[in-house]
Parts: C-alpha cells; structure tokens; sequence
C-alpha cells in the first residue's frame, strides 16, 4: 500500500497519512473488507481510491504537482518523473472512472484483465476506457491549443 | 497518448499486482506453478521481485517501532480504544500493519523448540545467546508453524522468525539434500539488524524448490555485522559453517519431499 500511494503521490509524507487513514478507517469499520474479494484486490482498490482523494484535495493539489518527481523513481518503475508529474496532472481533472483506469494502466503496470478485475467490469470496458483516456487527452491538447 | 505511456509487459511478465497477491498467497495452485516457473527463468521479474522484497525490508527498517507480527495474538482489525489517545500508536499500528498486509496470512505464536542435532557447527555458542530460529509454513490456503524435524513440500512458502537473545545481525542459510547451501535471509551481502530482542516475524518469505531430501536450516545470530558469502561458500564446500566469534547458531532439519 504504502509502495503504490508513494507511486501515485510522490513523496513519502503523504504516501504515510494516506496509509494510516486506509488503517484507521479499517480499524474503525473492519466490514469495509468484503469477503468475497481477495485482500490485495481491496488493498489496491482502497488505496488508489485514497490516493485519488488527496491528489483532488484542494489544499494538496498545488503541492503534490509542484514537489518533486523524483522520488517517484525510487521503486524502479518504468515512468519518468516528467511522465508521472503529467499522469498526476491528468489525474487531478479527469472523471474518476477515468482516473482509475489510468493508475491502473499507467503507474501499476496493469493487464487489461487485472484492471477489469480491480473495477469489477470487463475487459472489453477496459478496453473502452483507455480509449476515453486517450480522447480525452487529445481533448485537452486541442483545448489548450 | 496517456494510456499508452508504459508499455504491456512480455508475455508472461508478473505485474506488481501478481507479485503482490503471488506473496500473499493468494493465488490458486495453477497461477501460483506458472508464476514460480516463469519467474525462475526470467531476470525481469526476478529483479522486480528483489525489488519490490527490498522495498518492504526498507520500509520496516525505516520504521523500527511499527509492530512486527507480534507474538501474542493482535487482532488488528479491533477498534481501538481510545482513538484519540491512541492516534500516534495507531500510526505506527497502521505503518506496520501497511508493511505486513501482503503477509497477512502468516500469524505469528512462536512456542519454544528443543535444540535438535544436525550437521556439526563449528560455530561458537555462548550463553548470552538464547537466539532462536522458527518458521511457519504456508501450503496452498493453510498456515501452519513448523517445527524441527518438519516434512516440508516443494512449493511450501517458509516465513521466518527470529528471536535475538541479545544478538542483534541475522542471516539464515541452508543447506539442502544435494549440498547446495542457500542464503534465505537477508537478500543482501551482509547479515541485516533485527530491532528488537523479542520474537519477531521477518519481513521475506521464501519458497522451497522441488530438491527433495534432508534440508538444514541454519540460523546465524552476532554481535556485529557479517558478510554471508563466506559462510555460504563454506557452508556448500564442507557441510559446515565456520567459526566466528561473537555468534551463536541455531538451526533445524527439515525434510522436503516431492508436492
């Protein structure tokens, strides 16, 4: 957990408070785990859930994009922190369902059947929100043109 | 464009996602042979996996007071008390719990083990070091502790713990049927602090290939830091560890036998 929100945040400090919040509400309302998905599956969901909430979080948003990406690296993934600083951003003004997709797909690594597994849908709808994700990016480019 | 930023991994490749739930023993019988398989023949994942084990072990080590898996029996998920009381202990709850999550099937009730014989040992034991060794074992959906003189299977996941008796560098080796001795413990050059005295689960896991026979289990508690190849290297070459002041040993036999 505290792997993938410093993944998606970029930098420890609140990477930590997003973790011992997750805990903390468990700890308060253990039922939030449904049984009948496997432990990781809710970890990863609850914490890109999470994290999603402070990135949009208005006190946090200037900070968290403005601070640097570089410790993102720090667990050997594949992204540049150029890369990463632009997911965030996208991550800050897309619909969540979107948004999701694109932690799945872009800072986890994801397979298509793994993303369908994580928001309970199919692959084919994988499928289709990747392609809204890029729609949207070329939205957002031709706006800013 | 965004969604095609990081590139599918090959065929085959675990995703951190796999690695995870592989860890947490969540995958059926099936996956879980085809990751093992795939891994031993890939050095992409077999550096991620290093990776992502060497991560967790820097995450507890940067977090000595979060609570391993303790010897009692916590039930983590009881509300708490008094939460505003509690709010610095629940942080460090919920660090530890944060690093421990993916092993959450492993509990941790260490009872006491008689010292068995096995190999002769050249090293040192002293009084000082009531330093032991145990495991617990993870078979399909079942934990169980394990114990000396265990029957093990080709597949089993073995979840160290340790108690330091004062000695505070670790590192556990084995020596299996064919004579191939093994570091388990830690993934590094050297042996790695334990920080505390008490019982405390280990933060890897590792599972047994399919080499049937007697296997030693082996581990070695100092004073001070060590390097492991030598003892390795030794441990392969004479069936023996060698002597080094300042240490004590404690280790277990084990049988494996084909899954």
């Amino acid at each position: 957990m505290y792997r993938r929100a410093r993944q998606i945040l970029g930098n420890s400090a609140d990477a930590h408070e997003v973790v011992q919040d997750l805990f903390l509400s468990l700890l308060e309302r253990p039922d939030q785990y449904a049984q009948d998905t496997t432990l990781t599956t809710f970890l990863y969901v609850a914490t890109t859930n999470a994290c999603l909430n402070r990135l949009r979080n208005h006190k946090n948003r200037f900070r968290l994009l403005s601070e640097n990406a570089s410790m993102l690296q720090l667990t050997g993934d594949t992204l540049s922190p150029e890369q990463l600083l632009q997911v965030r951003r996208a991550l800050l003004e897309m619909p969540d369902d979107l948004a999701r997709a694109v932690i799945y797909a872009c800072v986890d690594g994801l397979s298509h059947e793994e993303i369908a597994r994580l928001l309970v849908c199919s692959r084919r709808h994988v499928g289709n929100l990747l392609s809204r994700v890029n729609d949207w990016g070329k939205s957002r480019e031709e706006q800013s043109c | 464009m965004l969604s095609e930023l990081r590139a599918p991994l090959p065929e085959g490749c675990l995703t951190d996602l796999g690695f995870d739930e592989w860890h947490a023993g969540e995958l059926d019988p099936v996956r879980t042979r085809a990751s093992e398989l795939h891994v031993a023949s890939c050095h992409a994942c077999q550096a991620r996996k290093q990776m992502l084990l060497s991560a967790a072990s820097a995450f507890l080590e940067q977090h000595p007071d979060a609570p391993r898996l303790p010897s009692g029996q916590p039930d983590v998920l009881e509300p708490p008390r008094a939460r505003a009381a509690g709010r610095s202990r629940l942080r460090a709850l919920g660090l530890g719990i944060a690093g421990l999550a993916l092993a959450a099937a492993f509990a941790v009730l260490v009872r006491p083990r008689p010292v068995t014989e096995g190999p002769e040992s050249a090293l040192e034991t002293r009084a000082k070091g009531r330093a032991k060794l145990g495991f617990f074992v993870k078979r399909g959906g079942r934990v169980f502790e394990g114990a000396d003189g265990e029957t093990l299977r080709a597949g089993d996941q073995l979840r160290f713990v340790a108690t330091s008796g004062g000695l505070r560098q670790l590192a556990i080796l084995s020596r299996d049927g064919r004579g191939a001795a093994s570091v388990y413990y830690p993934p590094l050059a050297h042996s790695r602090a334990l920080t505390t005295a008490a019982k405390t689960a280990l933060d890897a896991a590792v599972e047994l290939d399919a080499t049937p026979g007697e296997e030693y289990l082996f581990g070695v508690f100092c004073d001070t830091q060590f390097e492991i190849e030598p003892l390795r290297s030794t441990l392969e070459r004479t069936g023996k560890l060698p002597n080094l002041k300042g240490c004590t040993i404690d280790q277990l036999r084990v049988f494996k036998e084909a899954r």
